[in-house]
């Protein structure tokens, strides 16, 4: 896609053509990601849709070709901040496993797919979207801070409590992995109000450029 | 080896692809034993990411997901692109319309108060040989309906196809899920669109076709009741510009419903504004027409 200089595609056949090469190049990519932070294949597939239909409508805002994708990502992590304020609190877990009680065991293991949808499916949305950015963006803790707009101390502190608690999702389903020196925390419920931003954490949402 | 919250922290904010140099070391400020033990601690965490992110990334979109996509986008954008295309001439002209615009609200006020009889008035306008040709074979013995599903070779990359013979979203309930060249006598590059919503549900298609010269069909909407039921099949017909389209599904009048979009008002303005002479029509000749098209 040529850099257009911000200006409005001169007609709608270029932008349509410039839609079909946004869709062919992203459109699996970004379902992958929709999927990792909505949990199902529904609301993953509405989450692309919403996103290429933004894109459509600010295609000249895209200035450089080469940043599509993390544009498109920004559109779509937007899309599902919405889609958070929409559902309804879960029962989550608190039990975390810390780093230094990974089991050799399982640090070798292949993870099954299916658990680890389930174990991110368990976590806050908050820690979700931070790890889902981290392990499948494969971004730094400063650049999940910059797309967010969140403090770094927030980021790493949350990339840190939500890897735990993953590990701790992913260990439960192995007894064999379990370390007994682990703790099992009560489940409580989420405090899922990203409408209600805290002092601490601020849950602002990025707005792309 | 136990560590302090800050130092967890550290650990797990450390990149598992490639070295992150801005990051603080977890093995900074610590004796040379507790910075083996943590890095020991950071190869295991960093070898677990690994895995987590590659199985994380392996996330399998269904077949065909980007073609679908774009053809959804596609149908949308030529949407919205054709209603503004049809109220930019009314407000363009406002001065010659606005009497007969006035005159045409006036009947579409009666249409609404017997408004599924107007509907029905508005029905197919096809000249009774080629509507009865067409129906014939869409849904005769042989017909399309039949034939087109004998293959299970359906394409899935739809924006071919609609860039070939498009297909209006908004009169569909569905959006295609493949289609597949289907040659009729009046256009060789016809396209039929498979409407089911998965190769195991009811048997519903639409056929695009392009017919040389000016399509003679009206309406420009689907009509609200099949033209023909053959057997098992309702068959409907409409046109738009120089397009025909003939939907075909697998059961009755409920089931054709089901696949229709339901004309909203803008559009039952725009059919009468198009018939022209539905006000001025003998209401009284035309009553039994509205109630039954296929009479």
């Amino acid at each position: 896609m040529s850099d257009n200089g911000g200006r409005p595609l001169p007609d709608n056949s270029e932008n349509e053509s410039s839609l079909a090469v946004l869709v062919r190049t992203h459109a699996d990519d970004l379902y992958r990601y929709a999927f990792r932070l909505a949990g199902n294949a529904a609301d993953a597939e509405d989450l692309v849709q919403q996103t290429f239909v933004q894109a459509m409508t600010n295609l000249a805002s895209l200035r450089e070709g080469e940043k599509a994708r993390s544009w498109l990502f920004t559109i779509l992590r937007n899309a599902f901040f919405q889609l958070c304020r929409k559902r309804l609190p879960k029962t989550l877990t608190e039990a975390a496993l810390e780093v230094e009680e990974i089991p050799a065991a399982m640090a070798e293991s292949e993870i099954d797919e299916q658990l680890l949808a389930d174990a991110l499916d368990e976590l806050p949305d908050e820690h979700r979207v931070v790890l889902v950015m981290f392990y499948y963006e494969e971004l730094s803790y400063q650049q999940i801070a910059e797309q967010l707009d969140w403090p770094i101390g927030t980021v790493m502190s949350r990339l840190s409590r939500g890897k735990a608690k993953l590990r701790a999702k992913l260990a439960s389903s192995f007894p064999e992995w379990q370390s007994d020196e682990r703790p099992q925390q009560e489940p409580q419920k989420e405090a899922n109000d990203w409408s209600k931003p805290s002092r601490n954490d601020p849950p602002t949402i990025v707005p792309w450029q | 080896m136990s560590l302090s919250s800050k130092q967890r922290e550290t650990i797990d904010c450390q990149r598992f692809s490639r070295p992150d140099q801005s990051a603080p070391s977890p093995t900074a400020a610590a004796s040379a034993e507790e910075s083996q033990a943590a890095s020991d601690v950071l190869e295991r965490s960093q070898q677990f990411d690994r895995q987590i992110a590659k199985t994380m990334q392996s996330a399998e979109p269904p077949a065909g997901f980007a073609d679908r996509m774009l053809a959804q986008l596609l149908v949308e954008d030529q949407s919205a692109e054709s209603v503004s295309r049809e109220v930019a001439p009314a407000a363009d002209a406002p001065s010659v319309r606005s009497s007969r615009r006035r005159w045409v609200q006036v009947a579409v006020g009666f249409a609404l108060a017997s408004s599924a009889a107007a509907l029905l008035f508005m029905a197919l306008r096809v000249t009774p040989a080629s509507e009865a040709e067409i129906l014939e074979c869409a849904s005769g013995k042989d017909g399309w309906v039949h034939d087109v599903y004998q293959t299970d070779q359906w394409q899935t990359d739809l924006a071919d196809a609609m860039q070939v013979r498009p297909l209006n979203r908004r009169d569909l309930q569905r959006s295609p899920i493949g289609w597949r060249p289907y040659a009729v006598q009046w256009d060789e590059q016809a396209v039929a669109y498979d409407l089911r919503r998965n190769p195991f549900d009811t048997p519903a298609v639409l056929f695009a076709i392009k017919p040389a010269g000016q399509a003679s069909v009206e309406p420009t909407i689907p009509p609200l009741r099949p033209q023909n039921q053959t057997g098992a099949w309702s068959v409907a017909i409409w046109g738009q510009g120089d397009m025909l389209y003939v939907l075909a599904g697998k059961g009755g009048g409920a089931a054709y419903r089901q696949l229709i979009r339901r004309p909203e008002f803008t559009d039952l303005l725009r059919e009468l504004d198009a018939a022209g002479s539905i006000a001025a029509t003998d209401t009284r000749q035309s009553q039994p027409g509205l109630t039954d098209p296929n009479g």
